[in-house]
């Protein structure tokens, strides 16, 4: 049951007080109740008998006229499963709401977040990541570092060469096809590419009839997510830590917004921007160390083979090189004997080199 | 009559004549030509001479002695030095030829020197040695002048550099100064805007540009200043990039969302009043949101009204280009499909 008016007894002096559980607010009919959530003043902070400190915090519905924003109150993080279950349950149990087809659904670990995005403040803008692509695995700082090596083809007119940078780590993972901004890349220098045709390649064709073949191949297996997951936006704060756990690297790339004066959220003026933070409310999905390793290779070869085609080097490639192989010194160390073994088998597949002397590796075990 | 007394000499633009060698010197000279450039005022370099009658050694003394002010670099060449059939004396430089021409005439030399620690990686005059068929005598006398060149210039006011940017710097500085000095004197512009170039890019970001640049009042009268951007054009872009995430873009005080040709108020609707006292700079930052896939061709301009006479006048900054070029592909599919 939701939005529940429930009495407790304080668990130290036996004290009842009111409490509100899994409030829904809506802004129109409720400005009181809003105007309490605004103030943090929706549950008592402290008994009114023995003044022991309470922590009532709640999950919590609060209905925009543009939006509607989710607190889960999680106390710990969640799988995105889960956190999707939970938004599917509040969002199709509110009564007159059912799940809004497109209205923006704002989800937020905890209340003062949701306050926070209410607030908006030009100068504390908020990170938003689709539920639909926290559904998949968290390959963020990979695509970045293919970005980068991409761009840099684009730069020199060379777009039929970008595209295959995506290809080459797409042949390995396919899951990458289904990677929205993945994607999105792709098929933009696969058009930009035209009727070019890369050279060294052993099935010489055209990005676009590659991309075709692609899209043949994959599409049929694109997992079904409900419509409702890409208008569902976790948000959170940079420099917002609600759980007493160390700081973890996500690297995502979020949109950063602020409310505008109308309320609205203008996701077409969000900024791009890769975040180094974990939002804490949801878990990120993360590959395996050895198929982060596979990447990183790929990445470390395709840097290398477009430093020899390139001109210059690009300042990014540094970068890049230095980030993606000391991510990989540090998987390395991590790695079973087994899968160390593994990644050296595949990396004499792909080069026919020696995996341990080419990046100065530990193989003491 | 004299030139600062008729009024089209009054606005035209002041000419300053940039001395330097060339090939070693080329990003420092675009450096310098940019600054000049930005002041709104004209550089002179030999790049843009063009054909004109004479032999190159008059043609330089001429339009030295001609120029408003002569901005002078030396780094580690001595350059081309005219033998007495070219008319020079086979001793001086043309650089020392063109110092010699402005000084003359009465007229500004800025000299700006290489700092001898600054490390150089353009051939020195005394690494011509090893260049095939090198006369030693030759290159030991040029390396001689060189230094007897930098003496004679040391006489004057000068100042050292070390990179493109420190000098562009440092030319922008004593320029600025001058160029109010001269304004207080009763010539030239009322103000001049100075646009950072270096930070016009949409690099990062699909849909927004940074623009630095600072207006200086070089009037002796207190001025209000209105700012303006000025979209003269927007064209297609075919250039394609990838969509980066970025740092924040926090620090910008002003904005201005780029549509069609016009021009846009950037001070409307801001609470604020730009006033500079006489040789008063002020620096600004403008985001600049344009549309994917376009290039937009614009210029700031400033406004300025005497407080105390009321009276009004207007300045323009150098052109620049913003590109904004395409990052997705539903507007590369469009154009595509377009033809």
């Amino acid at each position: 049951m939701i939005d529940q008016r429930v009495e407790q007894p304080c668990p130290k002096c036996g004290t009842k007080f009111a409490l509100h559980s899994r409030p829904i607010i809506d802004v129109d009919r409720q400005p009181e109740l809003y105007a309490r959530f605004l103030a943090d003043e929706l549950n008592p902070k402290a008994c009114g008998g023995c003044g022991l400190k309470l922590t009532l915090d709640t999950p919590s519905i609060v209905v925009r006229r543009h939006w509607i924003g989710v607190v889960l109150a999680n106390p710990r993080p969640i799988p995105i499963e889960l956190a999707s279950k939970v938004v599917h349950t509040f969002l199709s149990e509110t009564p007159d709401l059912g799940l809004p087809p497109d209205r923006p659904v704002l989800v937020t670990g905890n209340d003062e977040q949701l306050r926070r995005v209410i607030r908006s403040d030009p100068d504390d803008r908020f990170c938003t990541v689709r539920f639909d692509d926290l559904t998949r695995r968290n390959w963020a700082q990979e695509i970045v570092a293919l970005n980068v090596i991409a761009d840099a083809y684009l730069e020199h007119d060379l777009p039929e060469q970008a595209y295959w940078v995506y290809e080459s780590a797409l042949a390995t993972f396919p899951e990458l096809y289904f990677h929205r901004r993945f994607f999105d890349t792709l098929e933009l220098t696969a058009l930009a590419a035209g009727d070019r045709i890369a050279g060294g390649l052993i099935e010489p064709r055209s990005a676009p009839d590659d991309l075709e073949l692609k899209r043949q191949a994959l599409e049929p297996q694109r997992p079904e997510l409900p419509e409702w997951l890409a208008h569902t936006h976790l948000c959170f704060f940079e420099d917002d830590r609600y759980f007493d756990q160390p700081v973890q690297l996500w690297n995502v790339r979020v949109e950063l917004l602020q409310l505008d004066e109308q309320e609205t959220l203008p996701f077409d003026r969000a900024e791009l921007h890769l975040t180094g933070v974990t939002p804490q409310a949801i878990l990120p999905q993360e590959p395996s160390r050895l198929e982060r390793g596979v990447m990183r290779i790929l990445i470390v070869l395709a840097v290398a083979a477009a430093r020899q085609m390139l001109p210059g080097d690009p300042l990014d490639f540094a970068w890049v090189n230095n980030l993606t192989g000391a991510f990989f010194q540090l998987d390395w160390e991590r790695m079973s004997a087994a899968e160390q073994a593994q990644l050296k088998q595949i990396y004499s597949q792909y080069t026919g080199r020696d995996l341990v002397q080419d990046f100065a590796l530990d193989d003491s075990g | 009559m004299p030139e600062s007394a008729t009024k089209s000499n009054q606005d035209r633009p002041l000419r300053i004549f940039l001395s330097s060698t060339a090939r070693d010197l080329e990003t420092h000279r675009r450096a310098v030509a940019e600054t000049i450039d930005h002041y709104g005022q004209l550089s002179l370099k030999m790049e843009s001479f063009g054909a004109r009658p004479g032999s190159s050694l008059e043609v330089c003394r001429e339009l030295a002695a001609e120029a408003d002010a002569l901005v002078v670099v030396v780094a580690h060449r001595y350059g081309w030095v005219p033998t007495p059939d070219e008319g020079g004396d086979g001793e001086r430089s043309i650089t020392w030829h063109e110092v010699e021409a402005a000084v003359e005439a009465g007229k500004p030399v800025f000299v700006y020197l290489v700092d001898p620690e600054h490390p150089w990686t353009h051939t020195k005059e005394q690494d011509r040695l090893t260049e095939p068929g090198a006369d030693p005598a030759a290159v030991a006398h040029a390396v001689q002048k060189l230094g007897e060149l930098k003496e004679f210039l040391s006489a004057r006011v000068r100042e050292t550099f070390r990179g493109p940017d420190d000098l562009a710097k440092k030319v922008s500085r004593d320029l600025g100064n001058w160029l109010v000095r001269r304004r207080q004197g009763g010539s030239g512009p009322p103000a001049a805007i100075d646009l950072d170039r270096d930070q016009i890019a949409a690099e990062h970001f699909a849909e927004q540009a940074a623009v630095r640049f600072s207006v200086t009042n070089l009037s002796r009268a207190q001025q209000k200043v209105g700012l303006h951007l000025v979209v003269e054009e927007v064209t297609p872009s075919e250039v394609v990039r990838l969509r980066k995430a970025g740092a924040i873009l926090k620090e910008f005080d002003l904005e201005a969302e780029l549509g069609g040709p016009g021009e846009i108020d950037l001070l409307a609707g801001k609470p604020v009043q730009i006033v500079l006292a006489a040789g008063e700079s002020e620096a600004f930052r403008l985001v600049l949101r344009g549309q994917e896939g376009m290039v937009y061709r614009c210029a700031l301009a400033a406004t300025l009204r005497e407080l105390e006479r009321q009276q009004e006048s207007r300045v323009s900054s150098a052109e620049f280009v913003i590109e904004f070029p395409i990052r997705s592909a539903v507007l590369l599919r469009q154009r595509r499909q377009a033809g």
